[in-house]
């Protein structure tokens, strides 16, 4: 089974980045907090510039079991 | 990033001629596409005051031009393309003609030059030719008549094309008399039956009204009227764009993601229901006329919340499939088994991130739909936001991801960059969540839509969080990376030509884990469904129109502008009864005479 993979990566970095700058609006919206913008575009980015790092380094997620499971889709 | 060959012929390979003209249609809808996102990029700068390229004055001719050509040529020019591909594929037999088939073509590319022309006339000063009127081109705006004339003759080429698809399966059908309509041709008709219902509605707008008018030969309009034609047609036009995606979800995601699809019968139930529920909705768009009655828009409203079963059916049904693949891939778990699936693969991801998408613009949809909600977000930079969601996202998103998966197959020749397919579309993804959720927060805050002006000379809007400055930049933002991503898939496609041919790159689609025969054959029976859908349009607008005409006349000059709160029935029904008097009165008395 393939597991990490750029491909992964690169495309939950989008979705993630999507879902924690989009939680501002909600914040804003639905609970009135005020949150800077440019200090939490900076927060949104840190997280998932991290989240990526981690993943491309096989500190979090799974690497793949062998050779042909980093296969092209 | 290798790409296996499967040694299947490709649809180039069986069909060379019909392929031409697919890929012909295909290439007609991405000039569209690249047209319209220059002008939606210009457009997205300017009314945010980050780079004024153009005067304020021409802001509705580019805002026109990013319209059409984005929601009339390139999703339409695309379907018919994919049409053609689905219908010949799952036939299996070419068309019956191709002089046939390249004359409604060019009756397209035709229709969409003179549009394209009147609307491009309204950057020419010295010129009378204009058609500042947007996509919602209905009365009392008024454009050149090569505008109408171009959209009359581009809407005959859409009825050529489906009767092409028609005359295919009929012939189909004779020599196989025994058998289910092919799941794809099942798709093409219902969705060209939609086709036909709702172009009653413009057509009359069009050729009765909006053409004579524009020629001087009548003076005046019922604005209300078109638009109320217009909407007839225009709500359902967003189910002949979805139709395809889904068409594509349907049939092809479950093949890409290593899987089968869920459930054929299912997937015939939801296009049944969109023929049926697609065209009786279209005063949602109308809920702040003051001519039309509450009875009417809640009747409206209640139709298309039903609207809301084939899309949570689709959603159901498309998962389900993707699953059944991941875990063919040896995906395992509660959910898990999402790693198991080709991210890698840009057909795969480009239409999964739209699918995820469309789940948004459907709950924003909702709230449009929301009679009384639908009141503080009428008119604002939200409806933007939405269908940009909608049509901008879960269609433009899955076509073009599609595209990957299909032009090899078109061409013989593989892509140019699958790494690069890949990043154009995470970026649309992530410029559209910028810029849609920009612009569904300023709609919030009661930033109107259609003007380049929305400060209104330094006017304050209110916010409860940000500005609308930085609201702003961010739509501002969404857009470029909108158009970088137009500008990677067009090059990535254009440049494709370059690559070396090869045989084998044919790709066949999978059956379905539950057949066509798992459900009852009245599915199949098309004239039933087309007459319900009939009746149903009827019952939803026969009164709504009556009403119109009866209070505002044929040819204008239409209602005040008072909101009709509670209109009696009976003034809305009193043209029908004067109709049908004399004919009851003389039945009478033929009655009394005859019975003792």
């Amino acid at each position: 089974m393939r597991r990490t993979t750029q491909g992964g990566i690169l495309v939950g970095s989008g979705v993630l980045f999507v879902i924690v700058w989009e939680l501002r609006s909600a914040l804003g919206l639905l609970a009135g907090v005020d949150a800077n913008a440019q200090l939490y575009m900076l927060f949104t980015l840190l997280v998932v510039g991290l989240t990526a790092v981690a993943l491309a380094i096989g500190l979090i997620g799974l690497r793949p079991d062998s050779p042909a499971d980093d296969d092209a889709s | 990033m290798s790409e296996q060959l499967t040694g299947a012929s490709t649809f180039l390979d069986d069909y060379p001629e019909e392929a031409a003209v697919v890929r012909a249609a295909l290439w007609s809808s991405f000039i569209a596409l690249a047209l319209g996102a220059v002008f939606g990029l210009i457009q997205a700068l300017h009314r945010t005051d980050i780079l004024r390229l153009i005067d304020s004055a021409d802001y509705y001719t580019v805002l026109t031009a990013h319209g059409v050509l984005m929601v009339v040529s390139f999703t339409i020019f695309f379907l018919v393309g994919v049409f053609t591909w689905a219908t010949v594929r799952s036939l299996d037999r070419g068309v019956e003609s191709i002089r046939y088939t390249w004359t409604w073509y060019g009756l397209m590319v035709t229709g969409t030059l003179m549009a394209v022309v009147a609307i491009l006339g309204g950057f020419v000063p010295s010129t009378d030719i204009s058609a500042d009127v947007l996509f919602t081109f209905y009365a009392p705006m008024q454009a050149h008549p090569l505008f109408y004339g171009g959209l009359a003759i581009f809407l005959i080429g859409t009825w050529l094309a489906g009767a092409d698809w028609f005359r295919s399966w009929r012939a189909w059908a004779a020599e196989h008399p025994d058998e289910r309509i092919p799941l794809q041709t099942f798709m093409v008709l219902t969705t060209m039956l939609m086709w036909y219902i709702a172009s009653i509605g413009i057509t009359i707008a069009v050729v009765g009204f909006l053409l004579p008018w524009s020629l001087g030969l009548i003076e005046q309009v019922n604005p209300l009227l078109t638009r109320t034609l217009f909407w007839f047609w225009g709500h359902p036009v967003v189910y002949f764009w979805l139709m395809p995606a889904y068409l594509l979800w349907y049939t092809v995601l479950p093949t890409v993601s290593g899987g089968r699809l869920f459930s054929d019968p299912l997937a015939r139930v939801v296009f049944v229901l969109f023929l049926l529920l697609s065209t009786p909705v279209g005063i949602h768009h109308q809920y702040v006329d003051p001519g039309i009655a509450e009875g009417f828009k809640v009747i409206a409203m209640t139709n298309t919340m039903f609207l809301l079963l084939p899309s949570f059916l689709t959603a159901f049904t498309v998962v389900a499939s993707v699953e059944h693949g991941a875990r063919q891939r040896g995906g395992t778990g509660l959910f898990g088994w999402l790693r198991a699936l080709p991210w890698r693969d840009p057909a795969f991801t480009g239409m999964m991130l739209a699918g995820l998408m469309f789940a948004a613009g459907g709950f924003s949809g909702m709230i449009n739909a929301g009679m009384n909600i639908n009141y503080l977000v009428h008119n604002t930079l939200w409806v933007p936001g939405h269908f940009h969601l909608t049509v901008g996202t879960a269609v433009a998103l899955t076509f073009m991801a599609a595209t990957y998966w299909l032009w090899p197959q078109l061409t013989n020749r593989r892509l140019y960059s699958r790494p690069i397919g890949l990043a154009q579309v995470v970026i649309w993804f992530v410029g559209m969540a910028l810029m849609s959720n920009a612009m569904h927060v300023q709609g919030l805050f009661g930033v109107p839509r259609r003007t380049a002006e929305p400060q209104y000379q330094g006017f304050e809007f209110a916010t409860s969080f940000g500005s609308i400055t930085e609201l702003n930049i961010q739509l501002a933002v969404g857009g470029t990376l909108l158009f970088v991503s137009t500008v990677l898939f067009v090059s990535n496609i254009a440049l494709s030509a370059g690559t070396p041919k090869l045989s084998g790159l044919g790709e066949d689609l999978t059956d379905p884990l539950s057949t066509a025969h798992d459900s009852p054959a009245i599915l199949d029976n098309l004239k039933l469904w087309f007459g319900i859908a009939m009746v149903l349009v009827v019952l939803a607008y026969t009164l709504p129109l009556a009403s119109i005409i009866s209070r505002g006349g044929l040819f204008g000059p239409g209602v005040d502008p008072v909101p009709i709160v509670a209109e009696p029935i009976r003034v809305g029904i009193q043209p029908l009864v004067a109709s049908v008097e004399p004919a009851v009165s003389r039945l009478a008395a033929v009655a009394g005479s005859v019975l003792p």
